[in-house]
Order: C-alpha cells, then sequence, then structure tokens
C-alpha cells in the first residue's frame, strides 16, 4: 500500500508543472489579475489601432474633405424606421436644409422618407495606409449604390466635414504627442538623473537646482507662456515637434528627481561595486546596470504622465497656442464647441469630449495597474 | 529660526528675480511684438491710420529699447509696486490685476471651501470603513473623478445648464448686474453664479484630497499611539479626529500652502476662459495671445511669488504643529 502512495507521489510531481518564479513572470501574473487594469489596455490598444494606426481606414469621409452638409446634426445608423419596421441592416435618414425663420439660420433636419442603407467595407475617398500602401476601401459608409447619402456618425462642422472622422484623425496627433513628448522627456530625465545619481557633487549640484529652478514655475502657466512663444507662421509638422520638446522640457524634472533618488540607493550595491572591480566603465554601469534597476518604477512614472501630456496638449491647442487649425487635433476640435451658440444649436460639437475621458481613464487605469503589478511581492 | 528664516527669504529673492528674467525672456519670444500685432489686427479692419503713428507707440510703450533695457525698467518699478502698462487696455497692469483679484480670491476660497467640507469627512470616513461598500463606492469615484481634466468638465456643465437647465451660467453676474454698484442683490447674483465653477474646480480637488486623506489615516491608523489611545478607553471618535486626523492633516497643510494659495492666480485657468469668468486666468491667456508683455510677466511673477510665500508659510506651520519638524 506504501508502494502505491508513493507512485501516486511520484506521479504528482512529475505531473506538477514549472511555474516560473522569475520577476517579468510575477508581474504579468499580477497584471493579468486586475481587471481594471485589463479594460484599460484593451481600451488603450483599440485607441491606437483606430486613430493612431489606421484612421483612414476606420473614419468613413477623409479629414478634409467639406460636404455641402453646414454643421448638420448627426445622423446615427438606425435599426428601426418611423413605421416601426425592423431591418437588420442598419440606415440613416437622409438630411434637408432648412432655413429657420425665427434664428434665420440654415438648420439640417432629418428626412424620414431617405433611407440610405449601410455597408461595411465601401469604397471611399483614396489614401495611403500608414502613409505607404495606397487603399480605398474604408470600414463602412452608406452603400455605394446610393452616391447622395452621407453617414454623419457625429455631425458636421462649419465647412461641412465629418467630425466622427476628424476626431479619429485628430487622435493620431494627440496620442503621439502624448507618447512622444514621454519618450523624450524619459530620455532627458532618466539620463540626467542617473548621471547626476551617480556622480554625486558638482554635477548633482547643478542639475538639482536646474530641476528646483522649472519646479518653481507653476506648470500651466509655464506651458501656456511657452505654447504662445511658437510663432504661428511655422508649418504644423515643425509646432507639433516644438510642443514636443516644451512638454519634455516641462517635465522632465519630477523624474530626473525620482531616478535620483533610485540611483542613489542602487549604486551602493554589491554588484556595483564588482562590475566597478571588474573595471567597468562608469558609462557601461549607469547604462548597463543602474537605470535597468530603476526600469519598473520608471515604467510607471511615465504610463501615469501621458494622460497629463495629452491634457497638457489640448488644453494648449484649445487656447489657439500651438497646433492650431487646420490641424487636426482633439483640442482644435475642442475650440468649435466652446460658444454658446455652439453649445446651444451645435452640440454635437462636445462629442470629442468623451473621446477624450476614455482615452485618458484607460491610461489612468493602465498606469495603476502597472504600478500594483510592477511591486509583485506587494499583498 | 531667526537665520532659517533670513536664509529662505534671501533664497526666494534670488529666485524671484532670475524667475522674473526668464519669465520676460519668454514673453518676449514671439516674433516681433506687440505693435506688430495690433497693426495685423487693425489693418484686417480696414483702419491703417496707425501705420503712421506706430513709431511713436513704440516709443511710448518702449517698445523701441533693447530687451534688456525693457527689463530692468519693469524689475525696478515692479519692486516699488508698478507693474507696467498692458498695452491691450491701455491701463496699468496693477489695477487690471486689482479689478479682478478680489473675484479670484473668492472664487478660489469657494472651491477650497467645498473641497474641504466633502473631501475630509468623506476621506476620514472611507479609511474608518476600510474596503465596506462605501468605501469602494468613494474610491472608484475618486479615480474617476481624478482623470477628468477641469475644462472638459467646464465643458459639460456648460451644456448641461445652458441646454437642460436653461440658464446662464457665463461669467460670474448676470447682464444687470455687471456694472452695477455693489449691494446685497448683487452678492446673491454673485453666490448664484459662484457655484458652478466651484463645484467644477472642486472635482477634481476632492478626488485628489479624498485619496490623500484616506491613505495618510490609514497610515496613522496602524500606529501604537492609536491603539493605545482605544485602550485607555477614549471613545472611537475622539479616537480618529483628535489623534488620528489630527497627525494625518498634515499634507493637507501642504497643499493648502503649495497649490491653494497660487492657485489663487493660476488655479483653473482653462475653467475659467470655458466659463468666461472676470478672474485673472483669462486675462492671463489673452495677455499670452497678444502678446501683452507687462501683463503676462506680472500674472506668471506673481503666481511665482505667492508660490515662495506659501511654501515657506507651509514650512513654518508644520514646525508649529508638529514639533517632530526641524527647521534646518
Amino acid at each position: 500500500m506504501s508502494e502505491e502512495t508513493t507512485n501516486l507521489v511520484a506521479e504528482k510531481q512529475e505531473d506538477k508543472k514549472k511555474v516560473s518564479q522569475n520577476y517579468w513572470s510575477l508581474v504579468w501574473w499580477k497584471f493579468r489579475k486586475n481587471r481594471l487594469a485589463l479594460i484599460g489596455a484593451v481600451i488603450m490598444v483599440l485607441y491606437y489601432i483606430t486613430c493612431f494606426f489606421f484612421p483612414e481606414f476606420f473614419a468613413p469621409y477623409p479629414k478634409e474633405l467639406e460636404s455641402d452638409f453646414l454643421e448638420a446634426r448627426p445622423t446615427f445608423p438606425q435599426f428601426r424606421d418611423q413605421e416601426g419596421n425592423f431591418s437588420l441592416r442598419p440606415f440613416v435618414y437622409g438630411l434637408d436644409e432648412e432655413i429657420d425663420t425665427a434664428t434665420r439660420s440654415r438648420t439640417y433636419v432629418y428626412n424620414y422618407d431617405v433611407k440610405y442603407p449601410l455597408s461595411l467595407f465601401v469604397k471611399g475617398e483614396p489614401y495611403k495606409l500608414l502613409g505607404v500602401i495606397p487603399a480605398s476601401i474604408r470600414l463602412f459608409g452608406v452603400d455605394s449604390d446610393y452616391p447622395d447619402g452621407q453617414v454623419f456618425l457625429l455631425g458636421t462642422d462649419r465647412l461641412g466635414r465629418d467630425q466622427f472622422s476628424r476626431i479619429l484623425y485628430g487622435g493620431r496627433i494627440s496620442l503621439f504627442i502624448g507618447l512622444f513628448s514621454v519618450f523624450v522627456t524619459l530620455f532627458i530625465g532618466v539620463t540626467l538623473g542617473a548621471v547626476s545619481g551617480y556622480y554625486g557633487g558638482a554635477t548633482d549640484i547643478i542639475v538639482m537646482r536646474i530641476t528646483e529652478l522649472l519646479s518653481a514655475f507653476p506648470r500651466e502657466p509655464l506651458f501656456l507662456a511657452l505654447g504662445a512663444a511658437v510663432p504661428i507662421s511655422w508649418p504644423s509638422t515643425q509646432v507639433f515637434f516644438m510642443v514636443t520638446i516644451i512638454l519634455a522640457v516641462i517635465s522632465w524634472g519630477g523624474l530626473a528627481r525620482q531616478v535620483r533618488g533610485l540611483v542613489l540607493s542602487g549604486r551602493e550595491e554589491q554588484y556595483v561595486l564588482a562590475a566597478q572591480s571588474f573595471g567597468a566603465s562608469d558609462r557601461r554601469i549607469i547604462f548597463n546596470h543602474l537605470i535597468p534597476a530603476t526600469l519598473s518604477h520608471v515604467i510607471v512614472i511615465a504610463t501615469l504622465m501621458i494622460p497629463g501630456m495629452i491634457i497638457l496638449e489640448t488644453s494648449l491647442s484649445f487656447l489657439g497656442l500651438g497646433l492650431v487649425p487646420p490641424t487636426v487635433s482633439w483640442g482644435t476640435l475642442l475650440q468649435n464647441a466652446n460658444t454658446i451658440r455652439a453649445i446651444r444649436f451645435a452640440p454635437w460639437y462636445l462629442l470629442v469630449v468623451p473621446f477624450i475621458l476614455f482615452a485618458i481613464m484607460a491610461y489612468n487605469m493602465l498606469g495603476d495597474g502597472l504600478r500594483d503589478a510592477l511591486d509583485p511581492y506587494s499583498k | 529660526m531667526g537665520s532659517f528664516l533670513i536664509r529662505r527669504v534671501f533664497y526666494a529673492i534670488i529666485m524671484l528675480f532670475v524667475v522674473s528674467f526668464i519669465s520676460f525672456i519668454i514673453i518676449s519670444l514671439p516674433q516681433g511684438d506687440f505693435m506688430d500685432q495690433k497693426i495685423a489686427e487693425l489693418l484686417a479692419r480696414g483702419d491703417a491710420s496707425a501705420l503712421n503713428t506706430v513709431d511713436q507707440y513704440r516709443e511710448r510703450y518702449g517698445l523701441d529699447k533693447p530687451l534688456i533695457t525693457q527689463y530692468w525698467l519693469w524689475i525696478s518699478n515692479f519692486v516699488r509696486g508698478d507693474f507696467g502698462l498692458s498695452f491691450q487696455f491701455d491701463r496699468p497692469v496693477r489695477e487690471l490685476i486689482g479689478q479682478r483679484l478680489a473675484l479670484s480670491l473668492i472664487l478660489s476660497l469657494t472651491t477650497l471651501t467645498f473641497t474641504w467640507a466633502i473631501a475630509i469627512p468623506v476621506g476620514v470616513y472611507s479609511a474608518v470603513n476600510q474596503y465596506s461598500i462605501g468605501d469602494q463606492i468613494v474610491t472608484t469615484i475618486a479615480f474617476l473623478g481624478l482623470g477628468v481634466p477641469g475644462f472638459l468638465l467646464a465643458l459639460l456643465v456648460l451644456y448641461v445648464a445652458v441646454v437642460v437647465l436653461n440658464q446662464d451660467v457665463v461669467g460670474l453676474f448676470s447682464q444687470e448686474f455687471q456694472d452695477a454698484p455693489w449691494s446685497l442683490a448683487k452678492v446673491w447674483d454673485l453666490m448664484k453664479h459662484l457655484w458652478v465653477p466651484a463645484i467644477i474646480g472642486a472635482v477634481t480637488g476632492t478626488a485628489g484630497t479624498i485619496r490623500i486623506m484616506r491613505g495618510n489615516l490609514l497610515d496613522t491608523f496602524g500606529q501604537a499611539f492609536i491603539e493605545a489611545a482605544r485602550a485607555r478607553g477614549l471613545k472611537q471618535r475622539t479616537v480618529v479626529w483628535r489623534h488620528g486626523v489630527r497627525m494625518a492633516i498634515t499634507p493637507l497643510i501642504i497643499i493648502l500652502g503649495t497649490e491653494a494659495f497660487p492657485g489663487i492666480l493660476a488655479g483653473n485657468i482653462l475653467v475659467e476662459r470655458v466659463l468666461n469668468l472676470p478672474t485673472i486666468g483669462p486675462l492671463y491667456i489673452n495677455a499670452l495671445l497678444t502678446q501683452d508683455m507687462y501683463m503676462a510677466g506680472t500674472v506668471l511673477v506673481l503666481i511665482v511669488f505667492m508660490l515662495l510665500v506659501g511654501t515657506l508659510v507651509t514650512d513654518l506651520v508644520l514646525a508649529w504643529i508638529d514639533p517632530r519638524v526641524r527647521l534646518d
């Protein structure tokens, strides 16, 4: 009997899977358990696919295309028409122009007799996928049998441009600025912080004084002032890079200070001493040993910085500094929404706001989840 | 203590000079100067007469002198209280800021009152009943509130107020009271309008304060003296408020000095812009857009000044409250 038990035990031990206890796998497991963080990650991936990489595919219209429907209300896909007939295929109502005699303005009303069915993978205006591959298929649009039909999911603006498409294109710029400026900030902040922490002495004092000076300025007013310094006459790509650099310049201080703290404690570790006695150069120690040790903290700080950058850029373009129309970013799209007239008569301009809110919330959830996961040894 | 004060004041003065110089340079960075922008505006309106008098204007405003001279003139008057002339409005900067300062102050105080009145009790409740349903709900709401930027919320609130409630929420006064002398009716009108920007400003502040209060209070509760207080038989309410909260209030004092105080001028600039309030925020933005150098520079330096004063006072207050803090 004891032989059987021993065999059973032996089998159980063979069947046991070898689960890795390495740091990164622990991090991944803990991340997976956090439902909010996973949702945040999925949302971010969706945003990047639709707005950053392939907005031309997901948007029914190009961003500059001006239609004849000026400031038209949204035509949302319907499944059930006025008489109650249900159709599996979604359709949109036509729009008729009407002059409102009271306000003497042009409005558009739904024409419930004209129905344009929608279909997937419609051939639209040609574009270049990722800037290189020519294509013209778009995800959805009015069926090609009805060339007069338009589907404006979120309405149009004063020049008749489809807002939904412009929001997707705008997302490309806003999301890109968020990511890119964080990269530049990381580059400056981590390098300066690590060098300052490792060498100490005069370098340390200088770098710390500079960060103190920077932090004496209030962030938003300083950013607005620097944004105003960007000449309006510059081409939009130059303005774009300038805004990114400005964002990085005002944000690197905090990061540098954190990295400096981490390096200060990291450089006392045994392996650093061992590397030094092997004759490793300072540069090698900093970049190959100390900075990777700070990686988990840096990732968290970076992820949580991104929504802040997006908000700053949006505020800047909203005020008319930095990126200006015709460049499409979420901030410039918001400019339309700021007048009482727009809010009362064309409230669909405000629909940019949920897009921005979801992106920021998703980043925050992701960042929080990363922060919890990257410390897998805590409860 | 005395040497600490002297050192800090000295440091603050140097910092102010450096900051004012940098601010001046930043504001002057855009190409051209105020006159160029003004000329462009007048020409667009079809009024070409200013072209003849441009040089006179430049001389009057001192724009023809080199930058360093301009800065020196400005800063030497600044310390005497003369903040320069606003080109846009053709009035002294001091007068313009003074007019709006009172309203900025009132708005900030109201926002702060809302924030603390909600956040402290909720934070305490959340910490005392950790992991309860109430705590979970509060934490989720605080999390959401932190993510929402103020001016987006302002746009949404504007929409709800104008379309749904059909109220006029732009600005701080209704039409009739705009330029009227102060009276009880005007004060009531102000209060009717004030709650909108105050609530918007309070949302982000509340979310952050709740989280900080909760975190700090939980840390404090883990300490031995709380257990000792309970063992002495003190009531729960006394333990929580007189012992726990009193220790946990420190970060809030720090926030008060370093964010709320300079926030009188600089807090929620964008919300003020969206709602078109007659406070200092929109004044600053306007100055940036029109390159009104002295106005923009003054506001920036004043904000930094308040930050430095706030930090110093905070350190002193902390040292006074908490005997463990050493000032050196």
